[in-house]
Formats: structure tokens, sequence, C-alpha cells
């Protein structure tokens, strides 16, 4: 059994995916799982509960914006905390995102040796 | 598609190119009117115009009475051949455009200027405007409308490419980054002396790449009019507190140290806090990189009844007299190796001037060789929401 707080990562970029369950795990005290596509998540989430949320936006077939709000039909993504991650950082975009009840948006390119202090900052 | 925007683009330009040269032709011809025969002067004139392929109207300064209009003018305006003769422009066209137009000729009424230049987006028109005035007689207004739809759809095109690949560079370059900075910070294990080198000085590319992306983005935001401010009263002393905080570690990389010489009373200035921010850290960073180590960065600032100017004052190496003209222009830096040497887009001084000019503000700066640079920005005072202590030290600062 672990206490690791555990984040469900939805990003289509491979290698994105690798760097930041490298940093999470190295730098932050996280259990990192990750899908490539909202589709992979919403039925990844099925079965397993995350204590936070951590989305791309940009992605292929479903944005992070609809893979939200699809977890949010799910009994226990109702309330967790989400984060988005993306390469679009105007202000407007941002707030935007916010408004979705998101509790964070971080800007790509991150800081692999910082994202795991700001994802803790973020829900605390 | 882009090379073939690109064609199309000098195509126009090239057609516009020989139009506009006819119409001065015409417009010298109204000068020198006796030197053609007059028999043949209207059919001549008339015809050469309908070859040209804008939109030309020739209209009575003093009444606005149409004198001529060509098929292009016809069409554009949706009329018929000749339907114009012995009307004046408020009876061919609607109210709004003719207020619009007059709005636009303003300078050559008043007599200030005797040709200008406008884009109307509405009807896709670059619109050149001549006051031909024929040695003491009538004065004539021509007007030359250049079709710039092909050009407007280039500029979308182009904006937004640029756009999706800024965006699209942003991913591997997040990999990129996020892989060097794990191997840095020794997250997979030690690295050779020599090797550590090497991945640092990639890492620190990888962070100039950021920037330059960054850069690009921001200069077209502000080219195509796409960036957004949101301005609202801030206080300038807080801005500039948080300026010197997020700018510290990167002056400290020069040896440079920011001292902030300013009161520490609120003064509300009409700004974006973002975007004033930005400027202040494009300043604070050009400083820091042309400064001699161990020198410092001061900034200051004073005030008039309606302005508060910022001053970020440098003990660098300065601005030689040759390189001051073009300092502000996009891809500009004093020495073409500075943007090597020291990193940065050249873009930064560019992106700072365009958005104070956003706020109604100037920047501008005096350099001298070997001593330093000192830039200064104006950005307007918050008038009805100064607090009495604000407006005492506005008055202290004034010496009133």
């Amino acid at each position: 059994m672990t206490d690791k707080i555990k984040i469900l990562h939805v990003e289509d970029d491979l290698d994105i995916q690798e760097v930041a369950k490298l940093s999470l795990e190295v730098f932050g005290d996280f259990e990192v799982k990750q899908c490539a596509s909202g589709k992979e998540a919403l039925e990844f989430a099925k079965g397993y509960i995350a204590d936070i949320l951590l989305l791309d936006v940009m992605m292929p077939e479903m944005s992070g914006e609809i893979v939200l709000k699809h977890l949010r039909e799910l009994p226990n993504y109702q309330e967790t905390p989400a984060i988005f991650m993306t390469a679009r950082a105007q202000k407007d975009e941002v707030a935007a995102l916010k408004a979705l009840g998101a509790v964070d948006v971080i800007v790509k390119p991150f800081d692999p040796t910082t994202l795991a202090a700001e994802i803790t900052k973020a829900i605390s | 598609m882009l090379l073939e925007g690109i064609n199309i683009l000098y195509l126009g330009l090239i057609l516009s190119t020989i139009s506009l040269i006819l119409a001065l032709l015409y417009i010298w011809n109204l000068h020198r009117i006796d030197r053609i025969s007059s028999s043949e002067t209207p059919q001549t004139l008339s015809y050469s115009l309908e070859l040209i392929n804008d939109a030309v109207s020739i209209l009575k300064a003093d009444t606005f009475e149409i004198v001529y209009m060509n098929e292009h003018a016809l069409k554009s305006r949706g009329l018929q051949s000749q339907s114009y003769v012995g009307k004046t422009l408020h009876e061919l066209i609607p109210l709004e455009a003719v207020k619009y137009f007059i709005e636009k000729i303003r300078p050559l009424i008043d007599g200030t200027q005797n040709k200008l230049t406008y884009i109307d987006m509405q009807r896709a028109e670059e619109v050149t405007v001549y006051l031909a005035d024929q040695d003491g007689n009538a004065r004539h207004i021509v007007r030359v409308a250049k079709n710039i739809s092909d050009r407007i759809k280039f500029e979308t095109v182009k904006d937004e490419f640029i756009s999706t690949v800024s965006h699209e560079l942003r991913s591997p370059v997040t990999s990129i980054k996020g892989a060097l900075g794990l191997i840095l910070s020794g997250a997979v294990g030690p690295l050779p002396e020599k090797a550590t080198n090497m991945v640092s000085i990639a890492h620190r590319n990888a962070d100039r790449l950021v920037l330059l992306i960054n850069d690009i983005l921001d200069i077209e935001k502000i080219a195509a009019g796409s960036m957004r401010f949101r301005i609202e009263p801030c206080d300038i002393n807080t801005l500039l507190h948080d300026a010197v905080e997020e700018s510290e570690p990167y002056a400290e990389k020069f040896g440079v140290k920011i001292e902030l010489e300013t009161h520490n009373k609120s003064v509300f200035v009409n700004c974006d806090a973002d975007r004033t921010l930005q400027v202040m850290t494009n300043l604070l960073s050009n400083a820091a990189k042309f400064s001699k180590p161990k020198s410092k960065i001061i900034i200051m600032t004073s005030q008039t009844d309606e302005m508060l100017t910022v001053y970020v004052r440098d003990f660098g190496v300065g601005i030689p007299k040759e390189a001051q003209d073009t300092i502000f222009d996009r891809f500009s830096q004093a020495d073409s190796s500075d943007r090597r040497a020291v990193g940065g887009s050249g873009l930064g001084l560019s992106i700072a001037k365009a958005i104070v000019e956003r706020h109604d503000g100037t920047l501008s700066f005096e350099s001298e060789v070997n001593k330093g640079t000192t830039f200064s920005f104006t950005l307007p005072l918050t008038q009805e929401i100064l607090s009495d202590s604000a407006k005492a030290v506005t008055n202290e600062l004034r010496g009133v």
C-alpha cells in the first residue's frame, strides 16, 4: 500500500509524458498514471481514483477541457482538483481554463525541477 | 500555400506600382494640362485611367462634386456608368461613408498635406488621396483605391501560420528542455564534468528558443492588433517591486545589482500590469546584459500632472550613435554579434515600445558609449483615484 498522492496525467505527447512522470516521481511524492488520449483516460478513470488530474489542453480528438467535462460526470471525479497544461499562455486563455474549475494552469514548457512543487502548491 | 500567397502579393505589388505611376502621371498632367493637345486630353486621360486596375475618382475639393470615376471605382460602389455626372459625393454614397472619407482626408482639407494614404479595412482598400492644385485654379481631390483583400488574406494566413508553428514548437521544446533539465538536476544520475558543460549549453539554448518563440508570438500579436490589454489602475511601486524580484536572479548571472530608488507610497497609473511588467523585465534584462560586472541598475520614477515616467539606468557599454536610430527595430541589437554573445531574441525593445505606446505612453533612451544607457517610459497617472497620500507624494516629487 502507498500513501502517495495519485495523479492522472493525460498527455498525447509521449516524450512529455516521460519527462513529467520522472520529474513528479523524483521531485515529488506522487504516483503517476498516464493516458495518451481523452478516450483512454475516460476508460481508465472508471477503475482508478486519482487525487489530482493533470490534463494537457491541446490534444487531437478530445481537448483537455472536454476530457475534464466528461470526467466530471464520473462519480469519483466530480471534485477532483484539475490542473491544465498548455502551450497557449495568453492571459484570457488561462482565465478561461480556470473558469472551468481548474485549480492551476501550468504553461509549457514547464520546469521539470519545480513541476512537483507547483502542483503541490496548487492543491494545498 | 504560403508561397502562393507571396507570389500573389508580389504580383499585386507590381500591378499596384504600375497603377500608382499611371495615377501620378495623371496628376502631373493636371498640373501640366497645357502640355497635351486640348482635343486629345479628355479622351487620352480617360482611356488611360480605365486601364488602371485601381478605383480612381476625382472630385472638386470645394464642393465634392464628382468629376470622374473610372470603371473600377463605379463597380466598387455599385454605380452605373456616367451615373455620377453632376452629382456630389453626398448624393452617391451613404452619409457614414462620406463622414469617414472627410475625416480621413482632413489634413488635405486643412492644407497641412497634399497627399496621404490610409487603409480602409471595411472595404479592404489601401487608399491614396492627392490634392491636385492646377496653378491657382480649382483644386481637385484624386482618390486612388487599391484592393488589398489578397494582402489581408495573405496576412491572415501568415498570422495563423506563425501562431500555429510557434505553438507547435512548444511541444518538442518542452521535451527537450524538460529532459535536459532532469539530466542537469542529477535526477538520472551523475554526469562527467565535460558532459555537464555540453548539456548546460543545450539547456541554455533551449531557453533561448523558448524566449524567441514567445517574442515572435508577441510581435505577431502586436502587428495583428490582437494583443489584448486589461488597462486598470495599478500601484506602480508594487509593480516595480515585482519587476525587481522577477529580474534579480537574471541580473545576478551577470554580477549586476538592481536598486529601486522610489517612494514606497502608492502611486496609481492606468496600465495592464502583466504587460507593464513585461516592459520592465525586457528593459531590466537588457540593462543587465549590457552592464559591466559588479555594476548596478537603478530604477527611478518622476511625475508630472498627468504622466509618470519610469527610468531604468545602467552603467554599461552604452549604445553607439550609429545603432541608436534602429535600436527599436525588430532583431536589432547594437552589434550583430550581441545576440549570440548575450542572448535575447532581438525583439524585446520592439515589443516594449509597442506595449508602452498602447498605453498612450512613450519609450525613449539616452546613451553614452562606455558610460551607460537610461531607458525611460511614460504611463498615464490615474487621476480620479489619487489618494491624499499619493497626491502628497506627487506634490513632493514635483517640489510643490
